[in-house]
């Protein structure tokens, strides 16, 4: 606690003072006056400086809240020596706003108790420690504070809030386990592929009688087995375009809940790859626990700024299993990401690339020669999509205001009709 | 509501002075339309000012009173509305700050100010009106009243916080 005088206390010392030494000078004692209720009041608010005694008490109705919820932060106040003035001001952290009305000046009598209840709104994901405080304590009289700040005590875990997918990028090839996915491949399933003559070992039950009947021989059905699938969310962190309340790596994180919710709900195997300053990953795996894996390891996303030239060498082999799909979350801004990128569909891997635009984010320079870079940009960044579709990578603009259900039935209508690249 | 009693406050004793500054009432007059500005500008945030204002104020009231022969029988008053004037500015800027609970509190504080800052600058009036004794009795009773006065002081400043309680925040 720091304990500070007020500029009231300097202010009236100087008025009685200036006219106590007037009076004196100048011979007129009824100037002393004017000094006497500043001297006064100083006299006795100095006697009656208390020694302030406020305990604190922090909690939080939930732990856990997604993007856009409403929370309160309950503050229990009790003080065994009274504070005439109390003054909270609550610090909270980027990402959460408060809403409503301040928090009021209070008093609290000797041995009171008040509870407050401060309401915020979770704006964006991300793990937050709260509860930081500035707590000013006034005396009666108004010439000293006690001053303190109140570290976080609490963490809070804003998740990202999770669009609705109608449908998913299908990947080319599945995984030999049992899931959703109908495999390309023929074998054991539900979904008709083709008719076939009998071969020895068929079992009869696949036996088709009317195409038998007519073709005066025995044919069986095929149909395709429903299989699971590997998908690798692949996130480039390396760099990020910001405006003050949002940035491409906030979207390309919801993006990426998204979309490990919707695999993982249809009982694929869903990994992730944070690819930035500082790599981290996560082996795919299937079901509640990976996902709750998956959002916890989102929160810590962040750009972190690095000189350092990142190939997917780096990455253990087992993150990126053979036949994966590769789902990646770019605002293609750096050289490293577009080299792994590319790096990954040169090892065989299925990728797609989901942009996240970062034109939104810039403002319109002033000058002609950023205007003309910001007319040139486009251009380069749609002669590098160009680069990675010519390899067979589709690569969808998601613009700001979009739902990602859009740029993901782009990057289908996209497979659905280009020519497969071996590369 | 404080800022507006403030203003009418600051204008009055800037006034007072005026009408009994005879032939001074260029230069009083000058400064009787700084002060009151000075004041505006401490209520519209500029806090550190108010003591310019508060001086001004206290200046033109001297200047005034040593350019007459008798002095000014409002002092008592100019020296309580002075202080009065401080509080409302203070007050202001502290209820800018942010809502507080329980307004009434801060109006009695302000009354009871006010009533302790005339008693308090009524004090030398009396005492100047008051034949000072003399003589030796007189002499041991100043004596002993500055003692206890100095020592009253001295008990103040050394003044040590009871044992057993750990003030802070926590």
């Amino acid at each position: 606690v720091i304990r500070s005088a007020l500029p009231k206390l300097p202010c009236y010392a100087a008025l009685a003072a200036g006219a106590l030494i007037a009076a004196v000078t100048l011979g007129r004692p009824e100037l002393v006056s004017l000094a006497a209720p500043f001297a006064l009041f100083l006299a006795v608010s100095l006697a009656r400086v208390p020694a302030h005694d406020v305990a604190l008490e922090l909690r939080l109705d939930r732990e856990r809240a997604i993007e856009g919820d409403e929370l309160e932060l309950s503050l229990g106040l009790s003080s065994a020596s009274g504070v005439e003035r109390l003054e909270l001001r609550p610090r909270f952290p980027f990402g959460v706003e408060p809403i409503g009305v301040p928090v009021p000046t209070l008093a609290l009598p000797p041995g009171g108790e008040h509870e407050l209840d401060v309401a915020f709104r979770c704006r964006r994901w991300g793990a937050y420690g709260l509860g930081a405080l500035e707590v000013r304590a006034f005396d009666r009289f108004g010439i000293v504070v006690d001053e303190a700040t109140v570290e976080p005590a609490l963490t809070l875990r804003v998740y990202p809030r999770a669009e609705r997918l109608q449908r998913l990028v299908r990947p080319l090839t599945t995984q030999p386990f049992a899931g959703n996915q109908v495999s390309r491949a023929k074998g054991d399933g539900i979904e008709f592929a083709d008719v076939r003559s009998f071969a020895p070992g068929d079992r009869v039950r696949r036996i088709n009688w009317r195409v038998s009947a007519r073709r005066q021989g025995l044919h069986v059905n095929e149909s395709h087995p429903e299989r699971n699938t590997d998908v690798v969310l692949f996130l480039d962190t390396f760099a990020e375009a910001r405006r003050a309340d949002e940035s491409t790596l906030d979207r390309a994180v919801r993006a990426a809940s998204t979309l490990a919710d919707a695999y993982l709900e249809t009982r694929n195997r869903v990994g992730l790859v944070d690819f930035g300053g500082i790599v981290r990953w996560l082996r795919p795996a299937s079901g509640l626990a990976q996902d709750y894996r998956i959002v916890e390891a989102l929160l810590e996303t962040e750009v972190a700024f690095s000189y350092v030239w990142k190939k997917t060498d780096v990455l253990p082999p087992r993150t990126l299993p053979p036949q994966s799909l590769v789902l990646a979350l770019t605002p293609l801004l750096d050289e490293r990401g577009l080299d792994a990128l590319l790096d990954l569909r040169g090892r065989g891997f299925d990728l797609a690339i989901v942009e996240v635009s970062p034109l939104g984010y810039v403002d319109l320079p002033r000058d002609a020669a950023g205007r003309l870079a910001l007319r040139l940009w486009p251009l380069w960044r749609s002669a590098l999509r160009y680069r990675y579709e010519q390899l067979g990578v589709p690569v969808v603009e998601w613009r700001e205001g979009e739902p990602i259900a859009a740029a993901i039935e782009e990057v289908r209508s996209f497979r659905r009709y280009a020519r497969q690249v071996r590369v | 509501v404080t800022s507006a009693v403030a203003v009418a406050l600051g204008v009055v004793l800037a006034a007072v002075p005026l009408v009994n500054a005879g032939s001074l009432r260029p230069v009083v007059g000058a400064v009787a339309a700084l002060a009151p500005a000075i004041v505006c500008a401490a209520l519209f945030g500029l806090v550190s000012v108010l003591p310019w204002g508060l001086g001004l104020l206290a200046f033109e009231y001297g200047v005034v009173d040593l350019a007459r022969h008798e002095p000014l029988v409002v002092a008592p008053f100019f020296g309580a509305g002075l202080l009065v004037l401080a509080e409302l500015v203070y007050a202001s800027r502290e209820l800018a700050r942010g809502a507080e609970e329980g307004p009434g509190r801060r109006l009695a504080w302000l009354v009871a100010v006010a009533a302790c800052a005339l008693a308090a600058a009524f004090v030398p009036v009396l005492a100047v009106g008051v034949g000072g004794p003399s003589g030796l009795a007189a002499e041991v009773i100043a004596v002993g009243a500055s003692v206890i006065v100095l020592g009253a002081s001295a008990v103040l400043a050394r003044r040590v916080r009871p044992a057993g309680r750990n003030p802070g925040f926590h």
